[in-house]
């Protein structure tokens, strides 16, 4: 294996070095790709430097550079209705001032926050940008007369990010408010609890060397009133909680929260405290209110914030806003939500069609992956359905709508996913169990402490009672295992997987099998040039170039194999037989580029013999009217991870298999080429799962990496589905994790970090039982006032919440490697930048 | 020690109003990105500087900032 170096810009290995090469800061750099190359040029062309020193990690890969006119959607005043406003903020007196926010997906750290800003303040017209790291939004403020959106797209993808526009999202909206008022809540009593401390401490200071009666009373009553916002407003969540949890248990004492004894323990205190303000008899505890509300809500606050993953944008494919309606011989543009049953649009190729609908006239051919995962376009003629969402490839078609957008397939699809998010479920893991258990038995220890003490006759009795209460509340066993996950989730989403069900983690340390699908899993999934026969005296280049001016025209998958040709020719006059090929002139000839038989009919020249064969992919010949210009074979390749993460696995001891639907020869070539042993091929869905439960009956353990529907049984199956980057939405949503990225390397994140959190969580559910079993008895026996309670068990789920943290960064598992090669290959989360 | 009489219930009108600072400040937004903010210090601000010198002529609004 050649060594690899990894793309400056992105990260990703480069197959062609010396070839993109960019100078940075004096020192020649190898890109991937002319998109990344053109990008980092950008760049330094800003005088942005700084961006590659600051950054933390590799940028995302830089799409293909698209022309201009692909962004003028953004200026269509229809289009703009659903995500532009005129600007509400008086901070800037600019009069008709518009402000939209754009989703970048790519920001990744604060120096990519602070290039997007610094390079867009240099636009004509624009007043300011906000760029929000926590949730990858955009906020532009500009004016239309000096500036058009279109412009401000365009800047963001040449350096390197992509955007849409954000179109909030209802659960979306609910956990951003939620966020603010945990936040409030949490400011709210750490200000109090630090106002109500200092008071204390004139107590306490007051206790020993005395204090004047009027004066404790009247300090007393100031501590009343900085506890009023804690008990009542920042105390609030854990009240509703324990009424929550009262009313779901229905006399099923062992299913009580932990919400139940701290709600409680903060009544009894908060009411016995303003007794004793009018009695002016027994003990005051505002101060240990204050601290337990506080550090209970901060524990919260981090274990929730880190639970929050922010997948907001990973389902949207956009519907395009506008359509082209048809209507007595003449096309206007409407909104495609104005579009209404029977009425006839015309869809131009290459366009995302807008909803369901019967095709009337036209063929072409379009691509259904959104529901099917085959990316093989499908033939559309009069009389065929089309659904919303999928891409036409190229032709131009006249559909009648038969379900307008709100009925359509996908938003039926769009509105079960979102369901199914939000009723998803909870299952009660163990320790939740355990934890309402607990809660059951410290209630009772709580009542018999106060009973034997008041049978003493001793004044403290209350005191001591809290302070079981409080001591002994089970949060942190309750707390244990979910921020281990949480952190463990964000820091595999930062890696590139989303992790979707909560037993991935649970279960992946037994894991022992791994299993893949062949087309779009191991492979690309993605036709790639694998040999070129030159038959003409012109230079291979030129003839290429020729290719690419005619595939520029194109939206079927065999383009992107020249994607990466660049060319000035342009072809003009270019026609397209749907499944044939396609003819246009470039320099007053004509040319055809297409299947051998499509040519044939073009040049009357015999056909050139060609040595190999070509038996997995396609075969795409190239013609003027005179010779044979060239034969290109394309075939899907692997991976340029795939065999480096394979590799590992097997380090690792897992077996690995492949099970395909494809033909023998093309799996039996790819498993050799990878080092796998077991592989099938020709296998139905059906025979992948019998094949699976086999495997799971001896004894397996099986992760099932996968794409497209026909994967769907096999990875419910599973136990562990991982669902590729652009498979299909139903795969994604049955699935319990997903890959973010083009690659498999995250997988390798996924083993080395499950088996670093189990440990995290056995760590902290010992600490916690051994917490709360030494500290209850010396409670009970009254040796534990209140204060140091409330400090004791917020500390320990703080503790808790800390050593959960440490999972929020992955070690790259390189460390762990002997072979250097397989270690040249895997993707550094920090690349070198001496 | 009369004074503390008030002293005190001004350091609680104070802290009230800070509240309310507060308050206003997490529902304005203030908050909402809480990662990108501590490493603001890193990056330099002069190329912006730089850039709205030339513009200043057509943009009287961004001088402001200088």
């Amino acid at each position: 294996m050649t060594r690899h170096t990894d793309c400056y810009h992105c990260g990703l290995p480069v197959t062609d070095p010396g070839r993109w090469q960019v100078t940075i800061d004096g020192c020649a750099r190898d890109m991937c790709c002319p998109s990344c190359k053109m990008v980092a040029e950008t760049i330094l062309a800003g005088g942005f430097n700084e961006y590659y020193r600051l950054r933390t990690g590799t940028s995302g890969q830089a799409a293909p550079e698209q022309n201009r006119n692909s962004f003028t959607r953004y200026d269509d005043h229809l289009y703009q209705a659903e995500f532009v406003r005129a600007t509400t903020s008086s901070q800037t007196q600019q009069d008709n001032e518009l402000e939209a926010i754009l989703v970048v997906e790519d920001i990744h750290c604060a120096a990519c926050c602070w290039l997007i800003e610094q390079a867009l303040k240099r636009l004509d017209g624009l007043s300011d940008v906000i760029v929000n790291l926590s949730t990858h939004r955009v906020t532009v403020y500009w004016q239309p007369e000096r500036l058009l959106l279109s412009t401000i797209m365009q800047q963001l993808q040449q350096l390197g990010f992509t955007a849409a526009p954000y179109l909030p999202h209802l659960e979306q909206t609910r956990t951003e408010s939620l966020n603010r008022q945990q936040l409030l809540r949490l400011g709210v009593a750490g200000i109090c609890m630090m106002q109500v401390g200092m008071l204390s401490i004139a107590l306490y200071a007051g206790a020993f060397q005395g204090i004047a009666a009027n004066h404790e009373h009247f300090i007393n009553k100031l501590a009343f009133f900085f506890t009023l916002p804690v008990v009542f407003f920042a105390a609030r969540p854990f009240f509703k909680g324990a009424l929550r949890s009262i009313l779901v248990a229905r006399g099923n004492l062992f299913r009580l929260g932990m919400d139940v004894p701290i709600s409680l323990a903060i009544v009894a205190a908060f009411f016995s405290s303003v007794a004793t303000l009018f009695t002016q008899q027994g003990e005051v505890y505002f101060d240990s209110i204050c601290m337990f509300v506080f550090l209970l809500t901060l524990a919260r606050y981090l274990e929730s914030r880190a639970r929050q993953q922010q997948d907001q944008q990973l389902y949207q494919h956009p519907v395009p806003a506008t359509c082209e309606l048809v209507s007595d011989q003449q096309t206007l543009t409407v909104a495609t939500t104005e579009l209404q049953n029977g009425n006839h649009i015309c869809i131009k190729p290459g366009a995302t069609i807008p909803a369901d609908g019967i095709v009337i006239d036209g063929s072409s051919t379009v691509n259904e992956a959104t529901f099917s995962g085959e990316q093989a376009p499908q033939h559309k003629r009069p009389g065929d359905n089309v659904y919303a969402s999928t891409l036409n490839c190229d032709g131009s078609l006249i559909v009648e709508v038969t379900h307008c957008q709100q009925q359509s397939r996908f938003a039926t699809i769009n509105r079960l996913m979102e369901n199914n998010r939000l009723e998803r479920p909870q299952l009660t893991p163990l320790i939740d169990r355990i934890a309402g258990f607990f809660t059951f038995v410290v209630l009772c220890i709580a009542a018999a402490t106060a009973y034997y003490w008041l049978q003493q006759g001793n004044p403290h009795w209350l005191e001591i009672t809290l302070a079981v209460l409080v001591v002994s509340c089970p949060c942190a066993l309750s707390l244990a295992t979910p921020s281990s996950l949480a952190f463990c989730h964000r820091a595999l989403r930062a890696a590139g997987l989303l992790v979707q069900s909560p037993q991935v983690i649970e279960r992946c340390t037994s894991i022992n099998h791994v299993v893949f699908d062949k087309t779009g899993t191991l492979t690309l999934g993605k036709p790639h040039l694998t040999q070129s026969y030159f038959f003409s005296e012109r230079p291979d280049n030129a003839t290429l170039e020729l290719a690419k001016a005619l595939e520029n025209h194109s939206e079927h998958p065999i383009a992107l194999a020249f994607a990466h040709i660049h060319t000035d020719l342009v072809a003009s006059g270019v026609t397209i037989e749907t499944g044939q090929g396609i003819e246009g002139t470039i320099n007053q000839q004509r040319y055809r580029l297409g299947n051998a038989a499509f040519c044939a009919t073009f040049c009357h020249q015999r056909q050139p013999d060609i040595t190999g064969t070509n038996p997995h992919g396609s075969t795409v010949w190239l013609v003027c009217e005179q010779q044979w210009l060239a034969c290109f074979f394309l075939a899907d390749s692997p991976r340029p991870d795939s065999a480096a993460v394979i590799q590992q696995l097997q380090q690792q001891g897992k077996r690995i298999s492949i099970m395909s639907g494809d033909q023998h020869d093309a799996v039996v070539q790819l498993a050799t080429e990878l080092g796998i042993e077991n592989a099938t091929a020709n296998m139905s869905p059906e025979q992948k799962s019998a094949a699976l439960q086999a495997l799971q009956n001896s004894g397996e353990q099986v992760l099932m990496v996968g794409d497209g529907i026909n994967d769907m049984p096999v990875l419910s199956r599973a136990d562990i589905s991982v669902a590729m980057a652009n498979a299909s939405d139903l795969a994604k949503i049955g699935s319990d994790s997903i890959l973010l990225v083009e690659s498999l390397q995250p997988l390798l994140s996924l083993f080395s970090h499950s088996e670093k959190t189990r440990k995290v969580i056995r760590q902290n559910i010992t600490w916690a039982i051994t917490y709360n079993f030494t500290a209850l008895p010396l409670a009970a026996c009254g040796l534990i006032p209140p204060w140091l309670a409330a400090l004791g068990m917020s500390a320990s789920s703080l503790l808790v919440t800390a050593n959960a943290l440490r999972l929020k960064t992955i070690n790259m598992p390189r460390a762990n490697t002997t072979d250097t090669t397989s270690d040249n290959n895997l993707r550094s989360p920090m690349p070198d930048r001496a | 020690m009369e004074s503390i009489y008030l002293i005190i219930p001004v350091a609680l009108i104070l802290t009230f109003i800070g509240i309310a600072i507060y308050l206003w400040a997490v529902n304005s937004g203030q908050y909402d990105d809480l990662e990108r903010h501590a490493s603001q210090t890193l990056f330099e601000d002069h190329l912006d500087r730089s850039d709205t010198d030339k513009t200043d002529q057509t943009d009287n609004s961004k001088a402001d900032n200088d």
